[in-house]
């Protein structure tokens, strides 16, 4: 049996069959996270071409330091947020909407609603918004390193996740609704 | 499980973090191309060879012996089918120990570590943790194959410290559970991680500490303060230990601090606003452009007997007087609109017990 270690090595050494294998093995989990960094699968899907050309071009540097899953993943991050750059600018100016605290509707179990469910959510939130829950909630990232890739605030960073979040239980709020009335 | 602003990040790691979408064939194809990749035969239709392969080796042996190609080809498929690769084997190897430890009873959970860590956790442990030092040198020597960084989160997330205990909950080992998330979140680098509501073990959270619920009279300000945590979150977005806050009716602020673990502790404040109180309120500006905000300069006051403003301009002309509360400058001087500069304002008002008061300032006229 091939280990991690050995498929490393021999995608190191440029044999087409590691890399193949190495897509296979972590294409789908991939594309199901850069999906959540873009509103459509066309999108996500372009990330994760240019993810995975990275790594290939990339993985003779990587030295068996943590864990290759973590460090692929951390590409697949990176070149998301690359192709966000460009706007990353406006990206901030999503709606203020308002502090007051809201009571959470507490007969709401979330075990009813699905992936797909919670993707189309993550997915129609304002760019800054999800970016930032996904990097912090999903993927990890500190907000002090959010900062530094964003070129935000620490502030910025952990009060648009706030209000992400808002956004979000909002949205299964909604879609609980829906679902009760039919 | 219910939803609320602090749980939903967890619930969406659960559900999201693994999830697979299939890519469309034409991603690969255009990776292979750009990466110069060459094409072969899909590792499906090499399984398929494979499976040949073996059906001829048994038949004929011999004529297949050499061939180290199929070999190899069978080991990677295994690695295929079976993506739980070196990590979670030797987690599984941890879990065992613990579960065989809840098994004895006498200990509630068992928490070994590296030598750093267990210091850490006896400074601050509680009295439902008996930390026992086990040897763990032979799971441990997978993962220091791996960086550092790895072997420490792999510790916490064993014991889930980093969470909040709330001081009464009662600890239940029995909630204790290691299953595919578990093993999966050790792979996140997070050092403000918020994890499971189940197992905590160590937390400064009983440190952390909240001011009471101010009253306050219309206009003024109330000041709200958590003590006690690494990092506040307010619901007006400040991150400081003290907000100041001046509602004008009563509301609801809320705060979560976060302790040096990450275990977070969230308190609601509740500020009542006495509009029975004599109160004055004199905005520091104003914008007269027009729009319905803000455009003219006013005093707000509740429960104010008498009442009188005069704003002067620098040169010290009389630009606005007023005895009536309800009388406001709209920024002009005789028909026209004045400079966007500071002005001073004067107001003498006697408040609801017949005491009179004095008050100066400026108002800055923006445009």
């Amino acid at each position: 049996m091939i280990s991690e270690n050995d498929l490393v090595k021999g995608c190191q050494r440029g044999k087409a069959k590691s890399q193949r294998l190495l897509y296979e093995l972590y294409a789908p989990k991939m594309l199901g996270v850069c999906m959540r960094y873009f509103h459509t699968k066309d999108e996500a899907q372009d990330a994760l071409h240019d993810g995975f050309v990275k790594i290939y071009s990339k993985i003779k540097d990587f030295r068996g330091e943590g864990s290759f899953e973590g460090w692929i993943r951390r590409i697949m991050v990176n070149t998301s947020l690359n192709l966000y750059r460009h706007n990353l600018k406006r990206m901030y100016h999503a709606d203020v909407d308002d502090e007051r605290v809201q009571i959470a509707d507490s007969s709401m179990s979330f075990d009813q609603f699905n992936v797909q469910d919670i993707m189309k959510l993550i997915q129609g939130l304002p760019d800054g918004y999800r970016i930032i829950f996904n990097m912090y909630e999903i993927d990890g990232y500190a907000h002090k390193e959010i900062a530094e890739a964003l070129q935000i605030s620490v502030n910025t960073s952990k009060s648009q996740l706030l209000k992400a979040r808002k956004h979000l239980r909002q949205g299964l709020e909604e879609l609980n609704k829906e679902r009760n009335k039919i | 499980m219910n939803i609320n602003d602090e749980n939903i990040g967890k619930l969406f790691q659960q559900k999201l973090k693994d999830a697979e979408v299939q890519p469309d064939a034409a991603v690969w194809s255009a990776i292979k191309q750009q990466s110069g990749i060459s094409s072969g035969l899909s590792v499906l239709a090499k399984a398929a060879l494979f499976l040949l392969g073996t059906a001829i080796v048994a038949s004929s042996y011999f004529l297949w012996k050499g061939s180290d190609s199929d070999n190899q080809i069978s080991t990677e498929m295994n690695a295929v089918n079976n993506q739980s690769l070196v990590a979670i084997e030797s987690t599984s190897n941890e879990q065992e120990v613990v579960e065989k430890n809840q098994l004895d009873s006498s200990v509630e959970i068992t928490v070994y570590d590296n030598q750093r860590d267990i210091k850490k956790i006896n400074n601050t442990s509680t009295q439902n943790v008996i930390i026992a030092d086990v040897d763990d040198s032979d799971h441990l020597n997978q993962e220091t194959n791996e960086a550092p960084k790895t072997i420490s989160n792999t510790n916490s997330v064993i014991v889930n410290t980093q969470k909040p205990i709330p001081t009464e909950v009662v600890f239940q080992p029995q909630l204790v559970s290691f299953d595919d998330e578990d093993v999966e979140s050790i792979e996140t680098n997070r050092e403000d991680v918020e994890s499971t509501e189940v197992l905590t073990v160590n937390s400064d959270t009983a440190k952390i500490r909240f001011s009471d619920n101010p009253t306050i009279c219309f206009g003024e300000d109330a000041i709200l303060e958590a003590i006690g945590g690494e990092v506040y979150e307010w619901s007006n977005g400040s991150n400081t230990s003290k907000i100041r806050v001046s509602p004008v009716e009563e509301s609801t602020y809320w705060v979560i601090v976060y302790d040096r673990y990450g275990n977070e502790k969230k308190h609601s404040f509740n500020v009542i606003v006495d509009k029975e109180c004599t109160s004055i309120f004199i905005p520091s500006a104003f914008t007269p452009n027009g729009d319905g905000i803000n455009d003219n300069f006013k005093a707000e006051g509740l429960g104010i007997l008498s009442f009188e403003m005069v704003v002067f301009s620098r040169e010290g002309s009389i630009m606005f007087e007023s005895n009536n509360i309800e009388m406001s400058w709209d920024g002009t001087y005789r028909g026209e609109l004045v400079k966007s500069v500071a002005y001073m304002y004067q107001v003498v008002y006697t408040d609801a017990k017949g005491n009179t008061h004095s008050k100066k300032g400026f108002v800055t006229l923006i445009r």
